[in-house]
């Protein structure tokens, strides 16, 4: 038998290799005296040739269409109803319209039926124990839930009152309703989840398809409470992977997503971005995509857009804007700590802004607060302390305390709570609402010089008071933090040191008294390091150097007394690592490579329990980095390998431990640069391109990851593929640069593919070569910039530099013209020209690294070759 | 659904290494957790409910072996033997699932559906997941390696070259065999049922 298929098979294969007359006569041939053979082979090849896609695609694809929908369950009974027909389907399973089976109500419900597979057994044992309560709702919006079981067949299903209406976005669309009557029906719905939370009754999924409005008009709620009693909280969020959520992403609060329990707190969420929707028509984020993964990111981390700004029209944008932007954003806040605290006070304000009156929600400013709060109290000093303290926000807890026991303040007492909050909402405002306004600077400064000016009173007045000096130190250094601000918002430098300075100034006092106090002395080394980092930032190293060895005598007694001390640890360390960097700078090697040792030496000494920390695991890796930035610049390429490999090995441990952390994400990307920029400085190519490929994988339209592969690709021959890459980078990059015409780094990147580009058509030897050496040569000759700025200078010595050799290349070929020939060297002998003439002003100013000295040689070489191949025939 | 630590991707690598060193032991242990995950992925998909989803139909077995493996620890061999043996399961899930369905269809009479092509509204032809199955099982009765190329490529959905690691031939060799093996099913589905000779 075998031997006949083996037969069969062979000549199948040969056959269908051939065609025609050629395939004829093999059959022919190889079937004589066997017919039965031929007939079979014959048949194989007509099967091949007719079968077209036949399993040309893996099951799976085309599973989905092989599987028709369910079919009809109509008449099928389930419990005591019987199914009439479909009317929806979600994500939990399939709704029915039915009506009661044994004749003993004429009433229609709306069945659920659920999956099988969805925890039936602990499915149906929570729902009856939910039953009672969900049972009880009893209110005109809400839709009842009447009934809940298993059919004989163990299909698990709810019966809830049949609603004949539209979703509430499709009706007021179709309607065409105001502002004010959306409102006012959204108020319907408000009343009944406010009713719901006042029986402790949770919705969790509010969103438009679980509100219908019936044809009079009245919207009813549905769902009530099956998303508890179909998964208890503990998977509500996960399961992002493949998409099997049960919630719905759009409308699920933060803290859902992120897997916390639902609580009134998130109804209120969910019904901010109903009424979002609306009023504007629109999510209140924008979305990548409606893919589950991104819908969860932008909940969690984006803010939502102002109302005013997503109104589709100027006029209703108009209308949005003021209350109603104060009403929304509020309900949508992140922390649910900050919205409002019940459906109630959410319907509340919306009630008071149809009726024209002032809404709760308007944040206030930080004088009116200040002031209301300080005519209530009467009392001089006591009272600017407790608006002071409130500034200070976190300290307050621990001032009270002190307070308390010192003075018997009866009013004070009941104030805490109120204090308490008020701090808060003023840093958190102060944070939030002031960062985003336009015009913001100048409030912003009265604000923390007003607040300063109240600091300073009290440091007036604090003598022979520890803890509040204390209190007061930290004041100062969190309002230094605040005037350091961040990159793109307040920073005011001077300011900042003016505060730290006086921080210092007190801790020292402190410290003086009492210099084993743990606290103080930790809270000096931070503000040494803040004032430091300022300072540094001026370019005075030595005082740098200072701060920063300061913080590093105070720290370094208390991480040997503290072992198991992380955050001391963590701090020391970083004050080490950033005596290296400045040691760096300062020329000192040697020096720098002791501190970084110095610093890892402190992190990988740590117990094992602390060293397994991801933070910490992290500040290792930023240490090796630092150090192989040391190692560079001491020309020990090896070691500087090694470094960023552990660098890199400790952070590709951590992004794979820890996916979403978006600072782990990136830095690994940023430890396979450098990883990958050494390699290229040691010939190693062809790792430096596997590295940079992978940055390129997890960061496809970066533009600099294409340059770097392009740049490893021409090192290791590969210029066709090169070309592409550095093509594709420079459309990405002119695109950058059209958007910010006066940008510095997005001119840097053109010139930097230009000039790539042209070096790489010229040894392709394309003819278009020339034409981009020009182009690349006018671009660096347009680039302006400080003389003193030394890093985009060298980056144009270099661009000048490949162009030269381009030029040469060029010029080298055997089929240029002579007089070609001597105009391209001409040109390269100008660029050449002008790289050196940079990178001898360059040292001569003093601001060319040890690593880069060799540059000013070598384009003297470089020159002098030109020089000699022009003059040559 | 269960909370069940065996699905930690630690122990599945283990059992995967464990049985690329010939312990069986480790294949025992393995298969009902792929099973599982393999099941779960594909009744999600084949549920049409998810919307939204990014999971590719074709990356079923992949994402299990994502899912389920460590890949810092195995090697490409590993690899081969876990999708191969995915690539099975897969076969037994889609085949269970059809056999449940036609089953349902009739109200319980366990007939056999026939062999006969159904062509589908866009003119191409459609095949009968159990004729498939059927036919496949007359295949391997005279040829297990042919069979087995279709498991791996149309059931698991691997490529050319994954196949050629699964059973350590030549990616060429796998070509021939999935064109034969092809041919031959077609043939014997669309035949009378007598097929080609064997």
């Amino acid at each position: 038998m075998s031997d006949r298929f083996r037969q069969c098979e062979e000549l199948f294969h040969a056959a269908a290799a051939l065609s025609g007359d050629e395939r004829a006569e093999l059959l022919e041939t190889a079937c004589a005296g066997d017919p039965g053979l031929r007939v079979e082979v014959e048949r194989l090849l007509a099967a091949q040739a007719r079968a077209g896609d036949f399993i040309a695609s893996p099951a799976i694809a085309g599973a989905a269409d092989w599987f028709p929908p369910e079919e009809s369950w109509s008449g099928r009974r389930i419990g005591p109803y019987r199914i009439l027909k479909e009317i929806g389907r979600g994500g939990m399973g399939a709704v029915y319209l039915a009506e009661r089976a044994d004749g003993q109500y004429e009433q229609r419900v709306a069945l659920k039926l659920i999956k099988r597979g969805m925890d039936t057994e602990q499915v149906l044992a929570r729902f009856r124990a939910e039953r009672q309560i969900l049972a009880s709702l009893d209110h005109p919006n809400i839709a009842r839930l009447l009934d809940g079981g298993s059919s004989d067949e163990g299909v698990p299903f709810f019966a809830m009152e049949y609603i004949e209406g539209e979703p509430i976005d499709a009706y007021t669309d179709r309607l065409g309703l105001s502002v004010e009557d959306r409102i006012r029906l959204f108020l319907h719905v408000c009343g009944a989840v406010a009713y719901a939370h006042q029986h402790l009754v949770v919705h969790r999924d509010i969103k438009p398809l679980n509100i219908l409005v019936t044809s009079d008009g009245t919207p009813k709620l549905l769902d009530f409470g099956i998303a508890k009693v179909l998964h208890d909280g503990a998977d509500e969020a996960t399961s992002t992977v493949t998409g099997m959520r049960l919630l719905t992403p759009e409308y699920a609060s933060p803290e859902q997503v992120e897997g916390q329990h639902a609580t009134t707190a998130s109804d209120v969420y969910a019904l901010g971005v109903v009424l979002y929707e609306l009023l504007t028509g629109r999510s209140p984020y924008r979305l990548r995509s409606r893919a589950p993964l991104d819908v969860v990111a932008a909940v969690r981390t984006t803010d939502p857009e102002r109302p005013s700004v997503a109104g589709s029209t100027e006029k209703l944008r108009r209308r949005l804007r003021g209350d109603l932007d104060v009403i929304l954003l509020t309900a949508l806040r992140k922390e649910p700590a900050r919205r409002y605290p019940s459906v109630e006070q959410f319907a509340g304000d919306l009630r008071r802004h149809l009726d024209g009156l002032p809404v709760r929600a308007r944040p206030d400013t930080f004088r009116y607060r200040a002031g209301k709060f300080v005519r209530r109290n009467r009392g001089g000093v006591a009272a600017a302390t407790l608006v002071l303290l409130a500034l200070v926000g976190g300290t307050v807890a621990t001032a009270w305390q002190a307070r308390e026991a010192r003075a018997a303040q009866a009013r004070a007492e009941r104030r805490f709570a109120d204090v308490r909050r008020l701090a808060n909402a003023i840093l958190f405002d102060y944070h939030d609402a002031i960062k985003d306004l336009r015009g913001a600077r100048p409030v912003r400064e009265r604000l923390i010089h007003d607040a300063l000016g109240y600091l300073d009173t009290l440091a007036r007045e604090a003598h022979g008071d520890a803890s509040l000096q204390r209190e007061l130190a930290a004041a100062y250094k969190r309002w230094g933090d605040l005037q350091t601000g961040d990159a793109r918002n307040l920073a005011d430098n001077n300011g900042a040191a003016r505060s730290y300075a006086k921080a210092l100034g007190m801790l020292d006092a402190l410290l003086r008294s009492d210099s084993a106090n743990v606290q103080v002395r930790r809270d000096a080394a931070a503000a040494e390091l803040a004032l430091g980092k300022i300072v540094w930032g001026r370019g005075n190293l030595t005082a740098a150097l200072g701060h920063a060895e300061r913080a590093r005598g105070l720290l370094e007694p208390l991480v040997a007394a503290a072992p198991d001390d992380t955050g001391l640890r963590l701090q020391l360390s970083s004050a080490l690592d950033r005596l290296g960097e400045i040691s760096l700078e300062a020329g000192d090697i040697a020096g720098s490579l002791r501190y970084h040792r110095a610093a890892l030496e402190r992190l990988e000494s740590a117990p094992a329990a602390e060293r397994q920390r991801p933070l910490v695991r992290y500040q290792i890796s930023v240490a090796y980095g630092h150090l192989a930035d040391t190692q560079s610049e001491a020309d020990d390429l090896p070691g500087a390998l090694q470094s960023h490999r552990r660098s890199l090995a400790l952070r590709a441990e951590l992004t794979k431990e820890f996916p979403e952390n978006a600072t782990y994400a990136d830095n690994v990307m940023n430890a396979r640069y450098y990883l990958a920029a050494t390699l290229g400085k040691v010939g190693q190519w062809g790792e430096a391109l596997r590295l940079y490929r992978e940055n390129l994988a997890q960061s496809p339209t970066g533009s600099f990851g294409l340059c770097r592969v392009g740049e490893a690709l021409g090192h290791l021959g590969r210029h066709e593929e090169a070309l592409s890459h550095f093509r594709r980078a420079l459309t990405l990059h002119y695109r950058e640069l059209r958007a910010d015409t006066a940008g510095l780094i997005s001119k840097l990147a053109v010139l930097e593919d230009q000039g790539r580009i042209c070096k790489t058509l010229a040894t392709l030897g394309r003819t278009d070569a020339p034409a981009a050496c020009l182009q690349a040569s006018r671009s660096a000759r347009g680039i302006t910039v400080d003389s003193g700025y030394a890093f985009p200078r060298a980056f144009i010595a270099a661009a000048f530099t490949d162009v030269g050799d381009a030029y040469e290349i060029i010029a080298s070929r055997r089929r240029t013209v002579a007089t070609d020939r001597h105009e391209y060297l001409a040109a390269a002998l100008d660029v050449r020209r002008r790289s050196r003439a940079i990178w001898v002003d360059l040292t001569a100013r003093g601001l060319v690294s040890p690593v880069d000295t060799g540059r000013v040689s070598a384009s003297e070489r470089d020159l002098a070759r030109t020089d000699q191949l022009a003059r040559s025939p | 659904m269960t909370d069940d630590p065996a699905t930690s991707s630690g122990d599945v690598t283990q059992w995967l290494l464990a049985w690329g060193r010939s312990d069986k032991q480790g294949l025992d242990q393995m298969l009902p957790v792929v099973y599982e995950e393999l099941h779960r992925l594909a009744s999600h998909y084949l549920s049409r409910e998810a919307t939204g989803h990014t999971l590719q139909p074709t990356a079923l077995v992949h994402e299990a072996y994502l899912r389920l493996v460590d890949q810092r620890r195995v090697d490409w061999r590993n690899r081969a033997q876990f999708l191969g043996v995915a690539a099975s399961m897969m076969r037994r899930i889609l085949v269970n699932h059809a056999r449940d369905r036609a089953v349902r269809k009739r109200g319980g009479n366990a007939e056999r559906v026939s062999l006969s092509l159904v062509e589908s509204p866009s003119g191409r032809p459609d095949v009968e997941l159990i004729a498939l199955e059927d036919a496949l099982q007359r295949l391997a009765a005279l040829d297990e390696r042919k069979s087995r190329v279709v498991e791996l490529k149309f059931f698991g959905g691997l490529t050319i070259e994954e196949i050629a690691e699964v059973l350590e031939v030549s990616g060429a060799t796998v070509e021939r065999e999935w064109a034969f093996a092809r041919a031959w099913l077609f043939d014997a589905i669309e035949g009378s049922g007598t097929g080609p000779a064997s």
